[in-house]
């Protein structure tokens, strides 16, 4: 797909919801109140419906200027301020089959903390805990304050898990993850953004119309962020809390969902990169980096269906002192060290998408065993060029699992992984992957 | 090209901001309103499974659903309305006694 046509799609289907949102803006303001509530019967619910009001008195607590102002943003028995520890750990064993047969053990633990104050402001912040050969690697995930400034507006300063497509922001976490590996592109070292410092706007625009569409609604993330950087290890997409040029990147994801379970969403990114010398001159100013993506996730009862793609560029790479070498980040398993590494052409591209889609058998059976497994497939493509090294790690990614959830976030999972590598001279793989996921 | 998108995002995102601000006045209930609960059921239903598996209310206590559901709040981007329905049906379905 082009460029062109990609901004055709997304400015009709900007045009498109908008269209909606004020075709229905008459009756935006009405909620549910009197619409007949289409279940009779509440899962979990042992109680008259009134009794279980009484003992859940939690009717919209004020938020924002209001609760800032002293009004209560709690529910009666909660305090104003709350903290609260969650996370998830993930161990597996990886054996791969091909040119050298290898094998690795990942453990990975990362404790999320959560500081509440009232229904007004929000800190989150992850760390991620890894050991790899025997080494134990910290890193910071994210770390943000969130500023729930409006009912349906929220302002987010600091470090935070890229919105940009997907995978990042939502999937990523083992017990979420419905295979042992992110697809390729999308990992560390990817297509995908990992993090970016900055200042983010998000929401969402309710676009009630009626039955089956009273849940439609506009979801946005839109960032401003210190941006990739090009590094002695080719473009790097994690957030940066220095910035290496006067602008910032730009951008994020717009969603529309005409039903709860049925998600489009359109990504952007757009940046100026510099080479790591020479901060603050002009000529500095190398290259122009853009990325479009776009997704679609279907997730009714035992189905999740996902679709993801990323295309990204690097133009105008013209002072010749800063074509630097693009191993690293964004190869994923990096061919060889640094200093070999080759210059990147004047210009580099990326792309990487995949299709996946999971089932889980409750749907069809009640087996005590059964109905816990889910079988997935997904296959998924990078493409890069820029320099032979980028080539090299170009990939048609098929993998196979299957998952047995021993709780709603806790599962086993075991998959098989063909990949296909499309540089002649590089053997394909097949790689065993076994991992168990918790999240708390 | 890029900054036709730029400007497309930036429309879009101001749009939503404007759309966004009226309904934010949403009111406070004083009396119980049972509805509520069937709302939320509904909602946490078709709206908790869409990135994950759906927790159990009883995983959890009041308080820490209290500190999930803002956390979804965001990271999903509900509308408030839908997550208060939400955190109703949670808070009562849980075997959380105050
Ligand atoms: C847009 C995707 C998405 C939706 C929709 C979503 N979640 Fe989550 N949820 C996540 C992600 C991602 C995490 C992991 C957060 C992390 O580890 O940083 C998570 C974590 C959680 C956790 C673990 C504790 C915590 O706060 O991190 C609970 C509980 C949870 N979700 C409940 C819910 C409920 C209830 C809903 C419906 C209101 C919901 N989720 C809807 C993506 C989602």
């Amino acid at each position: 797909m082009t460029r062109k046509m990609f901004s055709r799609i997304l400015g009709a289907a900007s045009a498109l919801s908008l269209a909606w949102a004020f075709g229905t803006g008459a009756v935006l303001a009405q909620t549910t109140e009197n619409d007949p509530v289409s279940i009779t019967n509440i899962p979990f619910l042992d109680m008259p419906l009134e009794t279980a009001s009484e003992k859940s008195p939690y009717y919209g607590p004020v938020t924002g200027a209001g609760a800032a102002a002293g009004q209560n943003g709690s529910p009666k028995h909660l305090p104003d301020s709350i903290w609260h520890l969650a996370g998830y750990a993930q161990a597996g064993a990886f054996i791969t089959n091909g040119d050298k047969n290898d094998s690795f053990m990942e453990g990975k633990f990362s404790p999320g903390f959560h500081f509440l104050y009232k229904e007004v402001i929000m800190f989150e912040a992850e760390l991620e805990i890894e050991t790899e050969d025997g080494e134990t690697k910290v890193a910071l995930e994210y770390s943000q304050l969130d500023w729930l400034v409006l009912d349906n507006t929220t302002l987010i300063f600091g470090k935070f898990l890229s919105p940009i497509g997907l995978f990042r922001e939502r999937l990523h976490p083992g017990w979420i993850n419905k295979l042992p590996s992110a697809p390729v592109g999308f990992g560390h070292g990817g297509v995908q953004p990992l993090s970016e410092i900055g200042f983010q706007v998000r929401g969402v625009m309710p676009l009630s119309s009626g039955e089956p569409f009273e849940s439609a609604r506009i979801t946005y993330a839109l960032m401003v962020g210190n941006g990739p950087r090009l590094g002695h290890g080719g473009i790097e997409l994690e957030g940066f809390s220095d910035d290496d040029n006067r602008n910032k990147s730009f951008g994020g994801r717009v969603a529309f969902l005409p039903v709860p379970y049925l998600e489009f969403g359109f990504s952007y990114l757009g940046a100026n990169v510099v080479g790591p010398e020479d901060h603050d001159t002009e000529e500095n100013l190398v290259g122009n980096y853009d990325l479009i993506g776009f997704d679609a996730s279907y997730t009714r009862s035992s189905f999740d269906i996902r679709f993801e793609f990323l295309d990204s560029r690097i133009r105008g790479l013209e002072d010749e002192d800063h074509l630097i070498a693009a191993v690293g980040r964004l190869v994923p398993l990096s061919v060889g060290p640094e200093e070999e590494a080759e210059l990147l052409e004047t210009n580099a591209d990326w792309r990487a998408w995949y299709a996946q889609a999971a089932y889980r058998l409750d749907g069809i059976s009640d087996h005590r065993i059964i109905k816990n497994l889910e079988p997935v497939i997904r296959y998924g493509r990078l493409r890069q060029s820029g320099n032979h090294e980028l080539e090299e790690a170009n990939e048609n990614q098929l993998t196979l699992g299957l998952n047995y959830w021993l709780a709603p976030s806790a599962a086993l999972k075991l998959a098989v992984q063909l990949r296909d590598f499309r540089d002649p001279d590089r053997a394909d793989e097949t790689i065993f992957q076994f991992q168990v996921v918790y999240g708390f | 090209m890029t900054k036709k998108l730029a400007r497309t995002f930036l429309t879009i995102g101001l749009m939503s901001l404007i759309l966004a601000s009226p309904l934010s006045a949403q009111q406070d209930t004083e009396n119980a309103d049972p509805m509520q609960l069937a709302r939320g059921a509904k909602a946490w239903a078709e709206n908790c499974a869409r990135c994950h598996n759906l927790r159990s209310p009883s995983d959890l206590d009041d308080e820490e659903w209290h500190v999930s559901v803002i956390h979804m709040r965001i990271r999903a981007n509900l509308p408030k309305a839908t997550a208060d329905d939400i955190m109703a049906f949670l808070h009562a379905s849980n075997r959380d006694q105050k």
